[in-house]
């Protein structure tokens, strides 16, 4: 009996214990102010989710009255992006891609960044990184978190073996790839899209924009692709497909082929694909002027937030010289800001070579019909590829008809 | 209130739920989508759509990739839905059979259309890859190696490998329950009449199992002309290699959500529901029509 009347009493005792820590807690919370909460999407990769994870909280441990809510988009990014838009439901800051902008700008969903960013700055981005981001009128809508740019990987052992230096011009290229093709080794892995071919297109003095315009059908451009599909034709490139597997880096690791032209991303990749294997990284051949492309992904803020000035205030905080840094130490795409780009180069002296492409690489971005552009010179590609009734010039003429409709109706 | 009335009143509270979801996420939609064919709706500006009556319809029907996209759904609707009705009929008579580990080859057959579809793509392309496993066993007959995602010839005869796979064991289930809904002894008296099980097969299973037929071949037809997911995974999205995999549902998918052109794509989508809705109402007067016609017959 007295036991149980003890016991019930310590219970007692604990449970009022326990009310007076709620009461406690109330107080205090009740006397902060409610946390601004900011949704940031990303993209699903836990790669990138761990960073800006890890980025978030650092803001959030200096700022501790906003809360970050990380929203990771898995599926297709921009297909949620755009429908959600159009709900008003949208994320606060988002991802925005190079290729993607125009369209979003166009549309008036992005908040101008320019205030948030002083001349300084501005100065510490390569200007090619930014100009994917203005609109027309010049205001800034992106700030670059990372960049990427492609180059030409080829495989050591091999030349070695045939004796052979790495190609630095087209026909250097075109010799290296005979040469190296044989004993089931094809010379080159090329994916047969705008986004690899690019560079021969600007290194022939052509170009894919011209006034706002997307100029797939530009003379330089024909000749530059009737180059590479040359290569394909005469048999010392092959496309992935071709070779029976899902992309370049595959084709590179498992040594079906002896170069290939990727992004810096693929560094990362060969570490799991075929860590053994010794490569080299080139600047792409070229023909007129040495020429690359570059991916880029920006933080946006969206043009219907609630804190707009908190909002601004993560994406400094994100892109800061001090967070670049992180960006730099994960090693896979490359800050956007010079002076992490510095550090990473002297990190990841391998992949300097990409870095020092910035100046020269040419954007993935066609304006407000960016993917029309991008399915239009696919197919075309593909058509030229699969057919050998079509010219380049042809297949590129319909395309580029298809395209001008397109912006026609936009 | 009347009796009536209260037990109308109780029915449709017990299927609100169901009305509820249905107006919310397929009806209202519906109805939506098809004002927005009407329109000039670009996704990203709703603010400065204009109505532009039948401009959408008529673009469309002077469209040759539309008609490509028709085509290659139709062709893929006419492979598909006979086969997997076929296959899925044989597999359901084998299961049903008094054989050891019936419950295995049951769930065997079943998995495939429980699989997610990211999961069998990644099975596909690593068996359909150039060296992969599907061209070494053709390999053995003397057929050539083929390139079956790039080859504009084969990719759309893989799509209907990959749709049939994954959808025969759904259909097997429906035949499956239809055969065991049949009684045994309108077998027992056949075969007392001395029929062989092929002619019972012929004469009692499959005329008992019309309703599961229409079913199957009315689903079938459906699910195969708004076919989407294997287009998109084989082609990435592109419809390639050379349109040869652009699906109606791709089609306006790419449209809608690429180009941004709600109000054209929301055309195409139309368009569609009246093919399927006019096949559907075809289908209905064969199966319905054609027991009665032939009753008429004998009497």
């Amino acid at each position: 009996m007295k036991l149980k009347k003890l016991l019930s009493l310590v219970l007692l005792g604990s449970m009022v214990v326990s009310l007076a820590g709620c009461g406690s807690d109330e107080e205090t919370s009740g006397e902060t102010p409610e946390k601004v909460s900011i949704t940031v999407a990303t993209y699903s990769d836990p790669f990138e989710v761990d960073i800006v994870t890890g980025q978030a909280e650092a803001y959030m441990a200096q700022n501790p009255d906003v809360e970050i809510i990380i929203e990771p988009i898995s599926g297709d990014f921009w297909e949620v992006l755009k429908t959600r838009m159009v709900a008003n439901d949208e994320p606060d800051v988002f991802y925005m891609d190079i290729f993607q902008a125009s369209q979003f700008i166009d549309a008036g969903k992005l908040a101008p960044l320019d205030d948030a960013m002083t001349e300084e700055d501005i100065a510490d981005f390569e200007p090619s990184l930014l100009n994917g981001f203005r609109g027309e009128d010049g205001v800034l809508y992106g700030i670059p978190k990372d960049f990427s740019t492609l180059a030409l990987y080829y495989n050591k052992a091999m030349f070695e073996e045939a004796g052979l230096n790495p190609p630095t011009t087209w026909d250097e290229l075109t010799k290296v790839s005979q040469a190296l093709t044989k004993d089931g080794v094809v010379g080159l892995s090329l994916q047969n899209g705008i986004d690899r071919a690019q560079p021969f297109f600007y290194s022939n003095g052509g170009s894919m924009m011209k006034d706002g315009k997307p100029t797939l059908n530009d003379p330089k451009n024909i000749e530059a692709y009737e180059y590479w599909i040359g290569l394909i034709k005469d048999g010392y490139a092959q496309t992935p497909q071709q070779l029976g597997v899902g992309w370049d880096g595959d084709a590179f690791a498992s040594e079906m082929v002896a170069m290939t032209i990727e992004g810096n991303w693929m560094v990362n990749s060969m570490i799991e694909l075929a860590p053994d294997l010794e490569y080299g990284v080139v600047p792409i051949p070229q023909k007129e002027q040495p020429a690359s492309m570059q991916f880029t992904v920006a933080y946006s803020l969206s043009n219907n937030t609630e804190h707009p000035d908190i909002a601004k205030d993560v994406i400094k905080f994100l892109t800061s010289a001090e967070q670049q840094q992180v960006v730099a130490d994960a090693g896979r795409s490359m800050p956007s800001r010079n002076t992490a780009l510095e550090e990473f180069k002297a990190k990841w002296p391998e992949r300097t070579v990409f870095a020092d492409l910035a100046p020269v690489a040419s954007e993935f971005n066609y304006g407000v019909i960016s993917s029309t552009v991008v399915d239009e010179t696919a197919r075309a590609m593909e058509k030229v590829l699969l057919d050998d009734s079509v010219t380049v010039k042809q297949a590129f003429d319909q395309a580029q008809a298809n395209i001008d409709k397109a912006l026609a109706q936009q | 209130m009347k009796k009536q009335t209260l037990e109308n009143i109780a029915g449709w509270i017990f299927i609100a739920p169901v009305v509820i979801l249905m107006v919310v996420f397929i009806i209202g939609p519906a109805i939506f989508s098809f004002g927005l064919s009407f329109k000039d709706y670009n996704l990203l500006k709703p603010d400065q759509s204009t109505w532009v009556l039948f401009e959408n319809y008529k673009e469309l029907i002077s469209d040759p990739n539309f008609y490509q996209a028709l085509f290659n759904t139709l062709k893929y609707s006419i492979v598909v839905v006979p086969v997997q009705t076929f296959i899925a009929l044989c597999l359901a008579t084998v299961a049903n059979q008094k054989i050891r580990g019936k419950t295995f080859f049951r769930v065997a057959y079943y998995i495939p259309a429980v699989t997610s579809a990211v999961a069998s793509a990644s099975m596909f392309m690593f068996l359909f890859n150039t060296n992969g496993i599907a061209n070494k066993f053709l390999g053995l007959f003397g057929f050539k190696a083929v390139s079956w995602f790039t080859d504009p010839t084969y990719a759309l005869p893989l799509a209907m490998i990959m749709a049939i796979w994954s959808t025969v064991g759904t259909q097997m289930l429906v035949f499956l329950a239809g055969l065991q809904d049949i009684p045994s002894d309108v077998y027992e008296a056949a075969a007392i009449d001395g029929a062989t099980g092929m002619q019972q097969f012929k004469s009692i299973t499959i005329p008992m199992l019309s309703e599961k037929t229409m079913f199957v071949v009315v689903v079938g037809m459906i699910g195969t002309l708004q076919m989407f997911d294997q287009a998109f995974i084989i082609s990435g999205g592109t419809g390639g290699p050379l349109g040869s995999t652009t699906t109606v549902v791709l089609y306006l998918y790419n449209k809608a959500f690429g180009e941004n052109r709600l109000g054209y794509g929301s055309a195409v989508a139309v368009c569609l529901f009246i093919i399927i809705f006019t096949l559907t109402l075809l289908q209905k007067y064969y199966f319905e029509e054609r027991p009665k016609r032939l009753e008429r017959k004998v009497v």
